[in-house]
């Protein structure tokens, strides 16, 4: 009797830790993705151009996102900057958020305007120019 | 007639001991072009390895119908979405697209 009532109290408890253990680790890694997510949405939204980008303005960290800068530089843009090699969790998302697999990646406005090929076409075109002149603007 | 025979049998022997013919492998290059054509019916494609020999970067020229009507955007993410286990390994993916021209 005394063995069947510690049994039975056993599996209560398991039964009441299992679900626990195997909800933390879903909590756990799904945390960092939000606080990225969120962090994307501010810079975005709070910096009509922004560009998301390996290294800084002053050092860029890539070819590709160091001609981003210097696009941007060369129209004379007011833009903000953010370095995804110091963030791991942001490097990561930002792909999944702007659904585009590689940096740099440029906001303006809000919206998701492309990664450094489509921003030196546009700027050739000179579209890239007018569309931040809107934004500067408004 | 002896000789003929000879090298008749000869000739059979060489078929037989040689190795079987192998498809030689494609390059990753070839691959993708292989894939973007197949997926995206693209007639005019080009991958490039501009990695300098290590494979991390590549530069693609793709044209396909399948873009007309559709902005720069949408365009390079068809694009990135057929090679997107590819793009993932890489360090840097260059595109341009385009429309076929006449389209």
């Amino acid at each position: 009797m005394r063995v069947l009532r510690v049994a039975a109290l056993v599996a209560a408890a398991n039964a009441f830790v299992a679900p626990l253990a195997a909800r933390r680790p879903v909590a756990v890694r799904g945390a960092p993705e939000d606080a990225a997510d969120a962090k994307i949405d501010s810079f975005v939204k709070d910096n009509k151009v922004m560009l998301f980008m390996k290294g800084t303005k002053i050092f860029p960290q890539c070819g590709f996102s160091n001609m981003a800068v210097q696009i941007l530089n060369a129209i004379g843009a007011d833009f903000e900057t953010c370095d995804v090699l110091s963030d791991d969790f942001i490097r990561q998302q930002i792909k999944v958020y702007s659904d585009w697999p590689t940096i740099p990646q440029l906001y303006v406005d809000g919206e998701f305007v492309g990664g450094s090929d489509i921003m030196l076409e546009m700027y050739q075109a000179g579209e890239l120019q007018e569309m931040i002149e809107v934004a500067a603007a408004s | 007639m002896l000789r003929l025979a000879v090298s008749r049998n000869a000739g059979a022997l060489l078929r037989r001991t040689a190795p079987p013919r192998v498809r030689l492998l494609s390059t990753p290059s070839e691959a993708m072009e292989a894939k973007l054509r197949d997926e995206l019916d693209a007639v005019n494609v080009t991958v490039e390895d501009v990695s300098g020999g290590c494979g991390a970067m590549y530069k693609a020229y793709v044209e396909s119908p399948r873009f007309v009507g559709l902005g720069v955007v949408k365009q390079h993410k068809l694009v990135q979405g057929v090679l997107k286990a590819e793009i993932a390994e890489m360090h840097g993916f260059t595109l341009k697209t385009a429309k076929p021209r006449g389209d």
